[in-house]
């Protein structure tokens, strides 16, 4: 095994396998900053483009590309507030008020600092759980699945901010969001308006790009100004933001954990992870109350998970060519195109090419945060730029990342559609997280309920890991309220 | 600095427009050759092929054919689009882009509605979808807004039949074991008229098996991780799948699943199915046998390609050339079998055949059919 | 106010829809029924818990401004009656900085919203490459009165990016209503294909 560690490395540096993982990064990086244009449309581009490689080319390109992704996508996130990536949505929360504030290059350094960190815990979590990783995703199943998509749930209410009753009431929405759509079960048509398009559910990437992204154009536009309303001198910020990780390296690395393990369960992937952390940044700070007005701990925990997503995703992949997430899918593709076939012999007699798998990711994390580290007050002197002249752009790409999700024009409309509802959220001081999370989720636990009542009847809930799941999801539902209620017991007894 | 990005932009945009053209694609309209007075006379049947396919070339010629496939990015069969895309631009007279659309929805409903209603009838939209939504359409399913008899069918990517595997730890080692003995079998499918919920509901009426069907995974992949880690008994899906990437599942050290039956007219050529039964043989009667023909069908001509009724017929017939040589590409052959993909193309008429078949099946079969796979 | 009584029609028009997600859903199968079920009504009950906290809020803040009002009245020198403490922050203080007029703010984000709307017909009726150059050309220079050179060169840059786009990485983009009812839909590639060849080798 060691020598198919070093043999990894090592297959990353020759040529042409460097040059082209350097294309992936260039690529990549112009793919996160685009607003709209995920990793998923980029992915599927790129796979074209493999079908002459080898093997070992082909995935250092494209995941060269997909680690660079998560990293780019916080960057737009912090800069516009508008989403880069899906699964960069969560680092707009502080990150665009911290750039409002000036304090733009802290929150990028932050970013960018936090994603290495995250990147790099990510894959070593998958070299080191090479050997355990057959027994780790065979032992989760139905009743497993739809515990921790339960257990995803209960942090609707870390995310509602100031208001526990606006954000249930929008986890709840969200949920039922997720049931447009032909059931799983019958195949009947719910809420569809009898539209063929509608099938598959509402899409993930229009709604969020739209619910995020729109208010901010609306808001800069209101302002008249730029994004950036004060100026702090020079942008010392970024090595405040490096530093930040390392003081708060607590947060960084449990969310990268975070990240991680929800990337190995097939079907979650880096939605549902860069929320999670998030609320589990909030939840674990003593003092809560700057966060969503520009808390860099609010940046740290999601730009962490979004990138430990990627080692993480890889495992179910290479494992059992169970896709961790959709660009997995598209990543198995280009192992079906090379006769790569995922499975033991990845574990076995392939394992230099799933190392070198790990080292690209870890190789391209460190030169992206290298090159952007050069860039970064150039990159941040946007937020100096008069809104006007940015308009234009964001409104196009924002419509683009609509469009292209699904090569639709209602998917575009449902971006607009979102986007005004995200406005109204906005100004009526609803939060919006809870509704995304929401939507993700629900399918996987009526999926998953159903699948498990039926194999297990209500047995189901008395298997081991679920109880241990569910156990966690009682501690982040109650612990909050119990120990500010100990708290105030506590009190009492000393004042009486 | 503005000045000269301004510049560089402008400068760009002239490098583009005055690029030489390498392929001698370039202004639409291309001279046509003076036709020699004599020549004309002594042969004119070549002289109209010659111009019909050069009005084809003229037409395609640095255009962009979108190939609309109903499925994401990644998956089976939009690689074996893939495959096929790579190759099929040369082949057609002009020389067009071929590029690849996703369009998922409804199982590649979605798709197939678009391209027969919406998209443009000049021959730069081809769809490309499951061939078990003819059968949806036979059976009065819901949403089926085209009509294969109208499709202009072009190829198809492969045959295959269905078959089921179970695992060796669920007690069940034959076929017979679960038909009529009250023993059931629990199989993973994710959803209502898919290849992994259609040949068990069709087998437990036309056989009087016993198949308890999971359904509600999220895809193919899900559905195979329950068999894996033992979650549910066995699974059906297409012979394709299991002989290609499923292969390590049924066959070698780590095999988990044994097939116990298939379902289909005739068996593919491999050793996996030495001794397994054909559901064929098994059934009784002429409506059993029909069912289980029904619901096989749409699998001799899996994953076609398909011109909307309106496109012209020079182009239709141009497209046709073009697969046919495309599926005799050496390179397309390379690139199969690197990617372990199976092409085994029927081709315009033969698909047209199958689909008739499908659309006059008997009213009972049809009822019956909605019946169990709706 | 507004603030108030808009969150007052979002949290009606929520239990609306929600009534209506339960009333769907009563014809349908036991197992397609029941996860609406299970989860549409205690979000239903949510949602009237949230009316019942909106409509307090309204109340609340109808009873501070005649208060306000009342002491205003009979005692202008007294000091003004406290805020009432409500779970929405004050209504124009957060969205926009104190220096912008708020009336001229929410008139921008009118427009800005028309803008939207107008961007999105554009894309449907010219496609991405001809639609949203020229409606950025008309944003940029009509309404928000910028230079002719900011403004040729952001719209100049927009039409190069989807250029690259459509003909360099075959990302199949919609040609747009009227081009295609003019038939002039399709990009010609041809002139192109040099510079594709020679980036991407293919």
């Amino acid at each position: 095994m060691l020598e198919a560690f070093v043999a990894g490395l090592l297959n990353v540096f020759t040529v042409p396998v460097l040059p082209l993982m350097l294309l992936g990064i260039a690529v990549g990086f112009a793919v996160g900053i685009l607003p709209g244009i995920g990793s998923p449309v980029a992915m599927a581009l790129m796979l074209p483009f493999v079908f002459g490689m080898k093997p070992t080319e082909a995935f250092a390109f494209l995941l060269g590309m997909y680690s660079v992704t998560s990293t780019t996508g916080d960057i737009t996130s912090i800069l516009f507030g508008v989403p880069g990536e899906s699964i960069s949505a969560a680092t707009i929360v502080d990150g665009h008020p911290m750039a409002k504030h000036g304090e733009a290059g802290r929150a990028l350094g932050a970013a960018l600092m936090s994603s290495l960190v995250g990147a790099v815990v990510g894959a070593f979590t998958l070299a080191a759980a090479i050997p355990i990783v057959t027994p780790l995703v065979l032992s989760f199943a139905s009743p497993e699945f739809f515990a921790l998509a339960l257990l995803g749930i209960t942090f609707v209410a870390a995310l509602s901010g100031g208001n526990r009753l606006k954000g249930l009431v929008a986890g709840g929405i969200g949920l039922v969001l997720a049931m447009v759509g032909l059931d799983p079960q019958e195949g009947i048509e719910r809420y569809t308006f009898g539209q063929v398009a509608l099938w598959e559910g509402l899409g993930l990437v229009p709604i969020v790009v739209g619910l995020f992204a729109i208010p901010e154009i609306i808001e800069l536009w209101m302002k008249g100004t730029s994004i950036a309303e004060t100026r702090i001198g020079k942008l010392g910020g970024v090595w405040q933001g490096i530093k930040d990780t390392f003081i708060h390296l607590g947060i960084t690395f449990r969310c990268s954990m975070i990240g991680t393990f929800i990337g190995i369960i097939p079907g979650l992937g880096g939605s549902v992870a860069q929320w999670v952390s998030y609320a589990h940044a909030v939840q674990s700070s003593p003092d809560q109350s700057r966060f969503g007005q520009g808390d860099v701990r609010g940046v740290l925990g999601p730009g962490a998970a979004n990138n430990s997503g990627a080692g993480g995703a890889l495992i179910p992949t290479i494992a059992f060519g169970v896709p961790g997430n959709l660009v997995m899918a598209i990543l198995l593709g280009a192992f079906i195109i090379h006769g790569v076939q995922p499975g033991p012999d990845m574990l076995t007699t392939n394992l230099p090419l799933t190392f070198s798998m790990v080292w690209v990711i870890v190789v391209a994390n460190i030169v992206t945060v290298a090159i952007c580290l050069l860039f970064l007050n150039h990159l941040a002197k946007i937020t100096y730029l008069r809104a006007a002249l940015l308009i234009p752009i964001l409104i196009t790409l924002v419509y683009l990342g609509g469009y292209v999700d699904a090569n639709s024009f209602l998917a575009m409309g449902l971006a607009l559609l979102f986007g005004l509802i995200g406005m109204l959220m906005v100004y009526l001081d609803w939060p919006r997280p809870p509704l995304v999370l929401g939507l993700v989720l629900g399918p996987l636990v009526e999926r998953y309920v159903f699948i498990s009542y039926r194999l297990y009847e209500f047995g189901f809930l008395l298997r081991p890991l679920v109880v241990l799941i569910l156990l966690i999801a009682a501690a982040v539902l109650f612990l909050p309220s119990l120990q500010r209620t100990g708290a105030k017991w506590r009190r009492v007894w000393r004042a009486g | 600095m503005r000045k000269c990005l301004a510049l560089g932009l402008m400068a760009a945009l002239l490098l583009m427009a005055c690029a030489a053209p390498s392929t001698g694609s370039g202004s639409a309209a291309a001279p046509a050759k003076p036709a020699a007075a004599g020549a004309a006379a002594a042969k004119p049947a070549q002289q109209t092929a010659a111009d019909a396919e050069r009005a084809v070339a003229d037409f395609y010629r640095g255009k962009t054919v979108r190939v609309i496939v109903g499925f994401a990015p990644g998956g089976a069969t939009d690689t074996a689009a893939r495959l096929i895309q790579q190759v099929l631009g040369k082949h057609i007279p002009g020389n067009p882009t071929v590029i690849i659309e996703n369009k998922p929805g409804g199982g590649s409903l979605l798709a197939a509605n678009t391209v027969y209603n919406s998209e443009p009838k000049d021959g730069t939209a081809i769809g490309m979808f499951s061939s078990s939504l003819v059968l949806q359409q036979a059976i009065g399913a819901q949403g089926v807004q085209f009509d294969s008899a109208q499709y202009q069918w072009l190829a198809s990517a492969y045959g295959t039949v269905a078959m089921c595997a179970t695992r060796p730890d669920s007690g069940i080692n034959t076929i017979q074991d679960i038909m009529g003995t009250g023993k059931e079998m629990t199989v993973s499918s994710f959803g209502k008229g898919t290849v992994s919920y259609d040949p068990p509901a069709v087998l437990n009426a036309a056989l009087g098996t016993n198949f308890k069907i999971i359904t509600g995974y999220p895809g193919g992949a899900a559905q195979r991780l329950a068999v894996k880690n033992g979650e549910v008994q066995g699974f059906c899906t297409t012979f394709e799948t299991v002989s290609g990437i499923e292969r390590p599942m049924v066959e070698g050290p780590n095999r988990v699943a044994k097939i116990i039956i298939w379902a289909g007219i005739e068996a593919p050529d491999d050793p996996l199915l030495q001794g397994v039964p054909s559901a064929l043989d098994l059934a009784r009667t002429d409506a059993d046998r029909e069912l289980i023909r029904a619901m096989s069908l749409p699998l001799a001509f899996n994953l076609p390609m398909a011109f909307p009724p309106g496109v012209p017929q020079d182009r239709v017939a141009a497209m046709l050339r073009a697969l046919e040589q495309a599926h005799k590409d050496p390179d397309l052959a390379a690139a199969a079998q690197q990617a372990n993909q199976d092409f085994s193309p029927l081709f315009s008429d033969q698909i047209t055949q199958v689909v008739q078949q499908i659309l006059s099946l008997s009213p009972e079969s049809k009822a019956k059919l909605k019946d169990l796979l709706q | 106010m507004l603030r108030r009584r808009l969150d007052l029609v979002l949290s009606v028009l929520l239990v609306l829809m929600m009534v209506w997600v339960v009333w769907e859903a009563r014809d349908w199968p036991f197992r397609t029924r029941l996860f609406p079920w299970m989860l549409g009504i205690p979000v239903l009950a949510l949602t009237l818990l949230q009316l019942g906290a909106a409509i307090r809020n309204v109340a609340g803040a109808r009873r501070a401004e005649l208060a306000a009002g009342a002491a205003a009245a009979s005692a202008p020198a007294r000091r003004a009656a406290p805020p009432p403490a409500a779970p929405i922050d004050d209504p124009d203080a957060a969205a926009v900085p104190a220096t912008v007029d708020p009336r001229a703010a929410r008139a921008r984000g009118l427009a800005i919203v028309g803008w939207l709307l107008v961007f999105f017909a554009a894309i449907w009726l010219l496609g991405f490459r001809w639609g949203t150059p020229l409606t950025g050309l008309v944003f940029l220079r009509y309404y928000a009165g910028e230079s002719w050179r900011a403004s040729v060169i952001v719209v100049l840059s927009m039409y190069a990016f989807f250029l690259l786009l459509e003909a360099g990485l075959s990302v199949p983009l919609p040609a747009g209503v009227i081009p295609q009812a003019l038939g002039i839909g399709q990009l010609d590639v041809g002139p192109l294909s040099a510079l594709r060849q020679a980036l991407l080798g293919r």
